[in-house]
């Protein structure tokens, strides 16, 4: 039996390995693809500013610096109104501050200053974030002024509370880690998809498994060496990406890697019984490819690699709990960047392995019964 | 030499190809609307809802107090309150937690004495985008609880208030951002697979040959084999249109006619990087594969679909301007939010001509009638 299993496997291999330019496209994404991906790390934090200063005293300039890097960059100052709609208008800058006349006189005589800010709402997020830091520069600011007002009126010291943030796993903030990691696992969740429909529908498409009907197998044999061989190149992939992502990348592997080899298999195997799934859906590899990416997308998108599951609405949150990747995401990301053990997320871990273990023998089955007819 | 008849032929091919094959129609018409219709849904921009877990030592009115700064917010959400560090870290570690919040013993008895206190809060780094809104979130909710102590202690005005006002869309709603960006990316994505797709298919399963030895030239096979795919990915990008404005109550403040012609224009480039790909690829897998990469790692990186461009670094918004999709969702964000007028966007209109003339113009001249 083992050498029946053994032929078709090495067909299978062979198969994938004549490909030519299927090889090379994968090899691409192992290796370049993840390390290209990872230097381009964007700074979403360095929001361009444009200054009014009607005021121009020494107080202004003082604030004005509290608004520089690492959070704003001050693009230019404005010399007159009409060019505040201009540059806003154009997307020069998102936001610009303006010192009303008298600003420091206000200060300094113990009143409220009124600071004007004007922000552009079209890239919401952004500039959500960006009145957040501008709030947070000038409460700092606030804050010393205010102790020593109060202390001038009569009040005696005054206690507040300070704050000491820390981050916890990606101390650093590295966006470049997490770049090399979320390409890794895009990567790992199409191959996994992909090549598995594509080693399976091609067969019905071409006809091939006609031959491989009247051969003395069943199709329990036909299915499993086919899905061992694609596991297997997965694997091989992974391999070539993880070396790229820890060696010239630098990401830490905080956890074990035995610990990130055994969630890793259980997701490719997950991941092919989702591809076994879709194979049985249609006969042409291009429909099967088009389902395939209208679950491969929102898979990607809505798993939490871009923004957190817990943001999402509830209703999303549930088709959300279908997905393979989320918990993979959280195993892998638990494993490389927070140190833990398989044994310490074995919530996940079980989640993962019984949507693997459900979408197989699913798979198998819906095979199973197109093959019977 | 050429002749509309031809082209309008193999368009007609084409379309009944897809046309008879019910399933693949039905997909590639409706998924791409189901596509933005579930995103425009579900992905959210706006950072709400964050858990938070708490390890309260003091277990005081005024420690409590604070707390409720942090729920009041809006922002975060008290999921636990741990009774040691440890738990704290463990729910850390296993992503339930995206915040953990530590009050130290003697909060209140400490700030009755008028001295200062340290709180120190731990934040998940899985996300450095998130780690650093949260962390400013919780800086801001300390900074309320700060003032309302400096508020009764004595008689002082504040020294500075902020005013601030935001232009275009005053309640940061994250839709007027979002939903122009997605057009770029369902617009990018599934007509570039489809016409990466429809030219593979014919290659990998030899039904080009046909092609190879009858009258139509090059330009007339490519282009009506595209049209088809064009036209459906415009229409779908108008039902999505309709769907932002008339439901999901996106405004349309300045030209439609920038939106419309924009909009097609970008519906041929997508197909015509589809068509560029398929033109050096015989293999459906790998045509997918690559045509997948490609358009959603550029989009997601550049585009300014998630990241405004005007943030990236100086040599990515270099890259973002040489890419189509960047121009688009420009153009979408521009015209509907911030009301431009033609005028003020036909440069970006002019980019998309021009990348449409590059990938239909390369994909001819590179393409062969030869095995």
């Amino acid at each position: 039996m083992f050498y029946k299993w053994f032929n078709l496997m090495k067909k299978e291999y062979l198969l994938f390995v004549r490909n030519t330019v299927l090889l090379l496209v994968v090899l691409y994404f192992s290796t370049y693809d993840i390390y290209q991906t990872s230097t381009n790390t964007t700074d979403p934090n360095f929001f361009p500013l444009a200054v009014y200063d009607l005021d121009g005293g020494a107080k202004a300039q003082e604030i004005v610096r509290r608004f520089r890097a690492p959070y704003f960059y001050v693009k230019t100052y404005i010399k007159e109104e009409a060019e505040i709609k201009k540059l806003i208008e154009d997307g020069t800058v998102s936001a610009v501050i303006t010192f009303p006349e008298g600003f420091a006189k206000d200060l300094a005589a113990n009143k409220t200053a009124k600071l004007q800010i004007i922000l552009e709402g079209t890239n919401s997020n952004a500039s959500e974030i960006a009145l957040g830091y501008i709030q947070n520069i000038i409460s700092e600011y606030n804050l010393g002024l205010w102790v020593a007002r109060l202390k001038a009126a009569g009040v005696r010291e005054v206690g507040t509370v300070e704050l000491r943030p820390l981050f916890y796993s990606n101390t650093t903030l590295n966006e470049g880690w997490l770049l090399a990691l979320q390409e890794m696992y895009t990567i790992i969740t199409l191959l996994g998809l992909v090549l598995i429909t594509t080693a399976i529908v091609n067969e019905k498409q071409f006809g091939t498994i006609e031959q491989l009907m009247i051969s003395p197998l069943k199709t329990f044999e036909i299915i499993v060496p086919k899905v061992i061989t694609m596991m297997g190149i997965i694997l091989m992939v992974v391999f070539i990406a993880l070396f790229v992502v820890l060696k010239p990348l630098g990401v830490p592997l905080a956890g074990t890697i035995w610990d990130l080899f055994l969630i890793t298999l259980v997701y490719i195997f997950t991941l092919t019984g989702y591809g076994l799934l879709i194979a049985t859906l249609s006969s042409s590899l291009s429909e099967t490819i088009l389902i395939s990416l209208l679950i491969i997308l929102p898979i990607l998108l809505l798993s939490g690699m871009y923004v957190p599951v817990e943001a999402l609405s509830k209703s999303i949150q549930l088709l959300v709990s279908f997905s393979p990747l989320k918990y993979y995401l959280n195993l892998a990301n638990g494993v490389f960047l927070k140190g833990n053990s398989v044994l310490f997320m074995w919530q996940d871990f079980c989640a993962l392995l019984m949507l693997g273990v459900t979408s197989f023998a699913l798979g198998l089955w819906r095979f199973r019964k197109a093959f019977s007819q | 030499m050429f002749s509309w008849t031809r082209l309008i032929a193999v368009a007609t091919k084409e379309f009944l190809e897809l046309k008879r094959n019910l399933l693949f129609f039905v997909v590639l018409v409706f998924g791409p609307v189901m596509f933005y219709l579930l995103h425009a849904y579900g992905l959210p921009v706006d950072v709400k809802n964050l858990n938070l877990g708490v390890f309260d030592r003091d277990k005081s009115a005024l420690s409590r107090s604070l707390q409720d700064t942090f729920q009041n917010s809006g922002i975060f959400e008290i999921k636990k309150i741990a009774n040691d560090e440890k738990e704290l870290i463990t729910g850390l570690a296993l992503a339930d937690l995206r915040v953990g919040l530590i009050i130290p013993p003697g909060f209140a008895a400490e700030l009755a004495r008028n001295s200062p206190v340290i709180v120190q809060a731990l934040i998940d780094g899985s996300y450095p985008n998130y780690a650093l809104i949260s962390e400013g979130y919780v800086a801001a909710a300390v900074n309320d609880f700060n003032f309302n102590i400096l508020e009764q202690s004595g008689n002082a005005p504040l020294p500075i208030d902020i005013n601030a006002t935001v232009w275009y869309n005053s309640t940061f709603n994250g839709n007027y951002f979002m939903l122009p960006g997605l057009f770029g990316l369902t617009l990018v994505f599934f007509p570039a697979i489809m016409a990466a797709l429809s030219l593979t298919k014919e290659k990998e399963t030899r039904s080009i040959l046909n092609f190879y030895c009858c009258s139509v030239t090059r330009f007339e096979y490519l282009i009506g084999k595209m049209a088809p795919y064009v036209v459906i990915a415009y229409l779908q990008c108008l039902v999505c249109f309709a769907y932002a404005v008339l439901v999901m109550a996106v405004p349309m403040r300045g030209s439609l006619l920038a939106f419309l012609i924009a909009s097609f224009l970008f519906s041929a480039v997508s197909v015509g990087i589809g068509l560029f790909i398929a033109v050096f690829i015989t293999s459906q897998a790998a045509a997918i594969l690559l045509t997948t990469i490609i358009t959603l790692t550029f989009t997601f990186t550049y585009s300014g679909i998630l990241t405004p461009v005007i943030c990236l670094s100086e040599d990515n918004r270099a890259i973002a301007y040489l890419l189509p999709v960047t121009h688009y969702i420009d153009i979408a964000r521009k015209v509907m939010i911030k009301g431009s007028s033609f005028s003020d966007v036909q440069g970006s209109l002019l980019v998309l001509l021009v990348a449409c003339l590059f990938f239909y113009g390369g994909s001819i001249l590179i393409f062969r009638k030869r095995l």
